[in-house]
């Protein structure tokens, strides 16, 4: 054991040939297989829903699926598991988290890591696809594989999880309990190789656990060596088996396995569960001791046994021989049985049958009592020919047990082939698939024991992966390829015994002192044994029933199997002629209860000789009675006690009377056997049949079951599915109406009773037949061409001359196979967003108009308007506040204030900033400001706010230009104060023409005629000056005025240039003309028919500028006298005024012909 | 009720009737002599040689403003009375006490108060 464990694991043919590891050709991850039958789709639902869908796993389902039916499993599964749901296609390769399902009516096995789909070879009800498959995937992917048996009904699965286990792969299976059905669970716990049993949602994370621990490989621990010599140290304390002989790989698999399952990552962690869980070390020594095995397994092999061995074997064998068979790892005695049936079968066409003793051993107890039990799954019994499962086995359950003869051969015992002393003297030895789990020294060690056990010429046959270890010395090999050798030599090979312990301190002694007082209390048994063998005479045993519970040797002269059914029925047994003498001396004994003799009974012997026999009775208790057979011609007893009963018999007589009634019973019993045989062969028949015809059924009713469960969940489906549609009918609030083919109405909303007058029973009713506020012709019109084209229709549907507006949108109805099966109608009501979509238009254009209203103000408005941000960059201006700018509009935009106006900058910065601050208007505020070097401009402005979603994000500038406005204002002023001045002083002119008119005038009429002239004349020059708007009034124009009143017969000559004069001159001058007018009327040239008036003026030009003179002359005046002229206030006026007001001067003087007035003035 | 009594009075007005009038009026108030002027700067060369008791000033002589001259008559001891067209109280005339103003056309009676005024303000310190 110091062989680098790398080494061993990687060198050829360690590994045992019929176990592949990862198989030849490893999927890309571990395929997990699960069987089920009935009751599966609840299982894998449960399973999918558990399982994590990045657990790296590939999942392969196998269900029995009725053949003829279409499986929704794919479909239902799905719902399940984000996972990818595959129906498997021949030669699919497999992926990582993916499930893959079996497709009805296909066998499935893998190959090669790919899926592959046959046809059946079996006929319906003999099928077994989850064997199959977990068979072909134990073989393809080894222990790459896992298995899941799930709940069904019968024994598939089982099979096929013994071949994983075998391979090296996780076996697990739902807890029968919570399976709906728990046949195949069962079943699949029944082989012993389950790893674990768990509630189906519990198994995904095992798998799962099992694998990735997996990749942790125990070989890569440094001190694997120790590892496994302390859990043999531990197996052989806790159980007395030493396994330091096995064969380390195997081995090493096996523990490494175990630790998987139990998730142990650690040595030390798996050596501490060793010792702390008292059941581990014998679930690690079930593990070890794996041996999968099945009737009949090599069917080659078993077939050369029975054609060529088992006759040699029983050749010249009578039936006082013993044939000795040893069968040293029996496992659970399928070996053992297959043996027996092969010699049951070869010893029912023999005479003298030799009595078979088979001696099954292993050190397994639980599979030694499986084998005493001698009840096998039918998995057990799938290569046993159907004559022989007829005749050997028949069925308890779903098991299969064998017939008590078969049984009878076989001695199930714990015995240690390494340990115990061998059995001896046996004529064959049956050791297959045990060598090779033993390393090879131990393999060379154990062929001498086989020798030793052996008669001369004994035969001995191995497994198919086993020799004889090249010991061509002591065995002749009969066939290498079935395995099958034959002692050599008469000589015995000395054997060291045991063969290999070095016995535990503790057992050892306890086993020794057991053995001896077994040996001490064995001794006087032994004498009387042998008495019994040698000297007592032949005698039986027998039970109430009379069946033969002991019996001693050399009975065979008394008694011989009956041809039929065997039966250990002693009345069955005897010989002719003794079998009434028998009947009759038990039933004495056992009436009496004392002993009952009947003596000289003549029995025919083998060579048609009559012996005559003496037949003892003799009651053991209440129930079993000795039966002594005592040959009449030996020695008579001496002395007969007392009480027993003799009887003597008339020979004669009495055999010709029993050979009479013989005769007539032998010949009803021909005929009845006969019928009977005849029925008997019917029945067996009609029996197979039934057989059949039950798996079939059986098969049916699980497919049935299947497609049962699958209904249902699509029926609650449809159910649900089926009321989401009612809550959807009844709550839209959509008409919609359905119709069929015929415009029958098939179902509709019960919206669309705003347009129709639907009632309940209208269902079923031509759509015409229902009173509609729409045009009928037109929507079946429309429905009829949808049934047609099968396209979709959309047409507006006008209801009351548009008062209600419908969009309707007819569509065909589509049946399971999307063939048009009648149309549906479904009404929009878009009246609501007609209106709407009117309205809109309407408001788009009015704001669009209100819109373009505002922009032409915005750009016309005599007002600068403009959009600053908060650094008074211009956002936005218009065409005036660009003038004043001097600047195009799209330069100033985006500039700031500052760069652009800055004399205006300076104004608008604070308020611009309060505003964006405060979020307050503020208005005319007065800016003078100096635009250019010569142009100053009066502005007032305006600042709002402009706010977007509470936040001020710009000020508007309202600039107004009252630059003109202000100047007007100034002008406007002026003027007013002009025309106060004007007034005032025209009012004190007045009330001084008053104050000195009244002071010159008596005569109250002349008064008022005289101040009503003055103030007319110089009201009279006012309206000259107004006309001329105060600028000046003509020269000419005055004197007209003046004088027009008085010129008749042209005695006014008016003579002078245009000229102008201003105010303060025109209205001084007509204070003057006017009195000289007034004088003139009174006294002078005016006064008198012959006077004449000339007015003559000219203007000259000076450096100092104009000066106007006047002559005023009169002429024609009579009596002109200067006391006439009176020095009152108007010849003071004329003198003074035009000196006073004008810095003029008066030449005032009287000619003959009346006065000469010269007025000189500049102007 | 003369307040003139004996008085030399310097009357500036180029209005020949309003003059005509105020002449009038100054004497009824017992003024002797009157100096009548009917230009700014006749007034000026008049008041510059003459000795006055008292100026009656028409603001607005032919368009110029008889403030500088009422201001150098004040400056010698003469007080001044206006005569005016304007309002007195608003903005053409800024700066005068309206006591010793009268608005044209005026009575002899406003005009007496003025001048006693005028009088009474320049006899005190």
């Amino acid at each position: 054991m110091t062989e680098n464990v790398e080494e061993i694991a990687s060198r050829e043919g360690l590994l045992s040939p019929d176990r592949p590891d990862l198989g030849a050709y490893p999927a890309l991850c571990p395929v997990v297989g699960l069987g089920a039958s009935a009751g599966g789709l609840e299982a894998f639902q449960t399973f999918l829903g558990a399982a994590p869908p990045d657990a790296g796993l590939a999942y392969v389902l196998v269900q029995h699926l009725d053949p003829n039916h279409e499986s929704m499993l794919a479909e239902l599964l799905a719902r399940r598991t984000s996972m990818t749901v595959r129906q498997i296609v021949d030669n699919m390769t497999i992926e990582p988290n993916c499930v893959y399902l079996i497709p009805p009516n296909a066998s499935l096995t893998i190959e090669k890591a790919r899926l592959r789909l046959s046809g059946f070879a079996e006929p319906r009800g003999f099928r077994r696809p989850i064997d199959v498959f977990f068979r072909s995937l134990a073989a393809d992917q080894g222990s790459n594989a896992a298995c899941v048996v799930l709940s069904g009904t019968g024994a598939d699965g089982s099979e096929g999880l013994r071949a994983i286990k075998e391979a090296g792969g996780l076996t697990l299976v739902q807890e029968p309990e919570s399976a709906k059905y728990d046949g195949m669970p069962k079943s699949a716990v029944a082989t012993g190789l389950v790893d674990k049993i768990l509630p189906v949602a519990d198994m995904p994370d095992a798998i799962r656990d099992y694998f990735e621990r997996g990749q942790a490989s125990v070989v890569s621990l440094p001190d694997v060596t120790d590892f496994l010599l302390a859990v043999c140290e531990h197996l052989r304390h806790a159980l007395g088996h030493d396994f330091s002989q096995y064969k380390r790989s195997t081995m090493l698999r096996r523990v490494q396995r175990r630790m998987q399952v139990v998730g142990a990552s650690t040595g030390e962690e798996y050596l501490d569960r060793l010792k702390t869980k008292a059941d581990e070390a014998r679930l690690l020594f079930r593990d070890l001791l794996i041996n999968v095995t099945c009737f009949f397994r090599d069917a080659e092999a078993f077939d050369f046994l029975r054609r060529e061995v088992i006759p040699e074997l029983l050749r010249d064998k009578g039936a006082s021989d013993t044939v000795r068979i040893w069968t040293p790892g029996c496992s659970s005695g399928e070996e053992a049985y297959s043996i027996a049936i092969l010699l049951a079968e070869t010893l029912s066409r023999m005479n003298g049958r030799p009595t078979v003793q088979i001696f099954a051993t292993d050190i397994d107890e639980a599979m030694l009592q499986k084998a005493r039990m001698a009840s096998y799954p039918q998995s057990a019994v799938k290569d046993v020919p159907l004559e022989l499962l007829d005749r050997y086995f028949y069925a308890q359950d779903d098991d299969f047990v064998l017939t008590q003869t078969v049984r009878d051969m076989v001695r199930v015992s714990n015995h240690n082939l390494i340990k115990d002393p061998p059995f001896s003297r046996v004529d064959m030895i049956v050791c297959r698939n045990l060598l090779i789990y033993l390393n090879a020294n131990l393999q060379q060690r154990l062929i001498p024991v086989f020798h030793y056990a052996l008669k001369p010429e004994g035969w001995l046959f191995l497994g198919s992966a086993e020799n004889i270890a090249a010991r061509n010395d002591i065995f002749d090999t009969v066939d290498a390829s079935a395995k099958v050798y034959r002692r050599r030599g008469i000589h015995r090979q000395s054997v060291a015994m045991p063969l290999f312990v070095q016995p535990l301190a503790l057992a050892a002694a306890d086993v020794t002192s057991a053995e001896s007082q077994r040996r001490q209390a064995e001794r006087p048994d032994t004498a009387s044994r042998r008495i019994l063998e040698r000297y007592a005479p032949p005698h039986v045993v027998v039970n109430a029933d009379n069946d033969i519970v002991r019996a001693s040797s050399r009975t065979g002269k008394y008694l011989e199997l009956a041809e039929g059914t065997p039966s250990t029925r002693v009345t069955d047994l005897a010989k002719r002629g003794l079998r009434s003498a028998i009947r009759a001396v038990l039933e004495g004994a056992r009436s009496t209860r004392k002993r009952t003799i009947k003596r000289d009974v003549s029995v025919e012997g083998d060579d048609d000789s009559v012996m005559l026999v003496d037949v003892i009775a003799d009651p053991l208790n209440e129930d079993e009675v000795l039966l002594v057979f005592h040959d009449a011609g030996g020695a008579q007893e001496a002395a007969l006690d007392t009480d027993a009963q003799a009887e003597g018999y008339s020979q004669e007589d009495r055999i010709k009377q029993l050979e009479d009634e013989l005769d007539e019973t032998r010949s009803r019993l021909r005929t009845t056997v006969e019928e009977l045989e005849t029925s008997n062969e019917e029945l067996k028949s009609s029996n197979e049949e039934m057989m059949s015809m039950n798996e079939e059924l059986q098969s049916a009713n699980e497919e049935l079951a299947t497609v049962n469960e699958e209904l249902k969940n699509k029926v609650d489906q449809l159910a649900r599915a089926n009321s989401d549609l009612q809550n959807f009918i009844e709550s839209t609030q959509v008409p919609t109406i359905f119709l069929d083919r015929k415009m029958r109405i098939r179902s509709f909303t019960p919206a669309t009773r705003a347009l129709f007058r639907f009632q309940e029973q209208d269902r079923g009713r031509p759509f015409s037949d229902v009173v509609s506020r729409a045009d009928h012709r037109q929507l079946e019109a429309l429905g009829a061409r949808v049934l047609k084209t099968g396209e979709p229709v959309e047409q507006e549907l006008l209801i009351e001359d548009g008062k209600e507006c419908y969009v309707l949108r007819v569509l065909p109805y589509r049946d399971l196979n999307a063939a048009n099966d009648g149309v549906i109608m479904v009404f929009a009501d878009v009246t609501k967003m007609r209106e709407a979509q009117a309205n809109l238009a309407r408001n788009e254009d009015l704001a669009r108009q209100r819109s373009q209203e505002i922009e032409t103000l915005y750009k016309t408005a005599p007002v600068g308007l403009a959009m600053v941000d908060r650094n008074l960059r211009f956002l936005r201006v218009n065409q005036r506040f660009a003038d004043f700018a001097a600047y195009d509009m799209d330069s100033l935009v985006g500039r700031a204030l500052e760069d652009m106006m800055p004399a205006l900058a300076a104004r608008m910065t604070t308020p611009v900033k309060e505003v964006f601050d405060q979020a307050k208007e503020a208005v005319n505020l007065d800016a003078t400001v100096r635009m250019s070097d010569d142009l100053v401009r009066d502005f007032l402005i305006d600042f709002y706010p402009y706010e977007e979603e509470g936040r001020v994000t710009a000020v508007g500038v309202v600039l107004k230009d009252v630059t003109e406005v202000r100047r007007l204002e100034k002008e406007l002023r002026r003027l007013m104060d002009e025309l106060q001045h004007r007034v005032k002083n025209t009012l004190a002119t007045v009330a001084s023409i008053v104050n000195q008119t009244v002071t010159s005038k008596s005569e109250r009429s002349e008064l008022v005629d005289t101040l009503k002239r003055r103030i007319g004349a110089l009201a009279a020059t006012h309206t000259l000056l107004t006309l001329r708007d105060w600028r000046d009034a003509s020269l000419r124009d005055i004197l007209e005025a003046e004088l027009t009143p008085y010129d008749h017969k042209d005695r006014i000559d008016l003579e002078g240039p245009d000229v102008r004069l201003p105010p303060k001159h025109a209205l001084s001058l007509t204070l003057t003309l006017h009195e000289l007018a007034t004088n003139a009327a009174k006294y002078g040239a005016l006064a008198h028919g012959a006077g004449k008036l000339e007015v003559h003026w000219v203007v000259s030009v000076d450096a100092r500028g104009r000066q106007l003179t006047l002559q005023w002359i009169e002429s024609g005046v009579t009596n002109v006298s200067s006391t006439e002229i009176k020095p009152g206030f108007g010849t003071r006026l004329i003198k003074s005024a035009v000196a006073h007001d004008l810095q003029g001067t008066c030449d005032y003087r009287l000619a003959d012909g009346g006065l000469n007035c010269t007025l000189s003035l500049r102007f | 009720m003369r307040t003139l009594d004996g008085a030399r009075v310097l009357l500036l007005e180029d209005e020949f009737l309003i003059a005509l009038d105020a002449e009038q009026i100054l004497h009824e108030l017992g003024a002797r002599e009157i100096e009548t002027t009917s230009t700014l700067s006749e007034a000026e060369e008049r008041a510059l040689v003459g000795r006055y008791d008292v100026a009656l000033l028409d603001v607005n002589v032919n368009g110029q403003m008889s403030f500088s001259l009422a201001e150098s008559l004040r400056s010698r001891g003469v007080p001044v009375v206006f005569a005016t067209g304007y309002e007195l109280k608003e903005r053409a005339l800024p700066d005068i006490d309206p006591a010793l103003c009268v608005s044209k056309p005026y009575t002899s009676e406003r005009l007496r108060q003025a001048l006693r005024a005028a009088l009474e303000g320049s006899t005190q310190p």
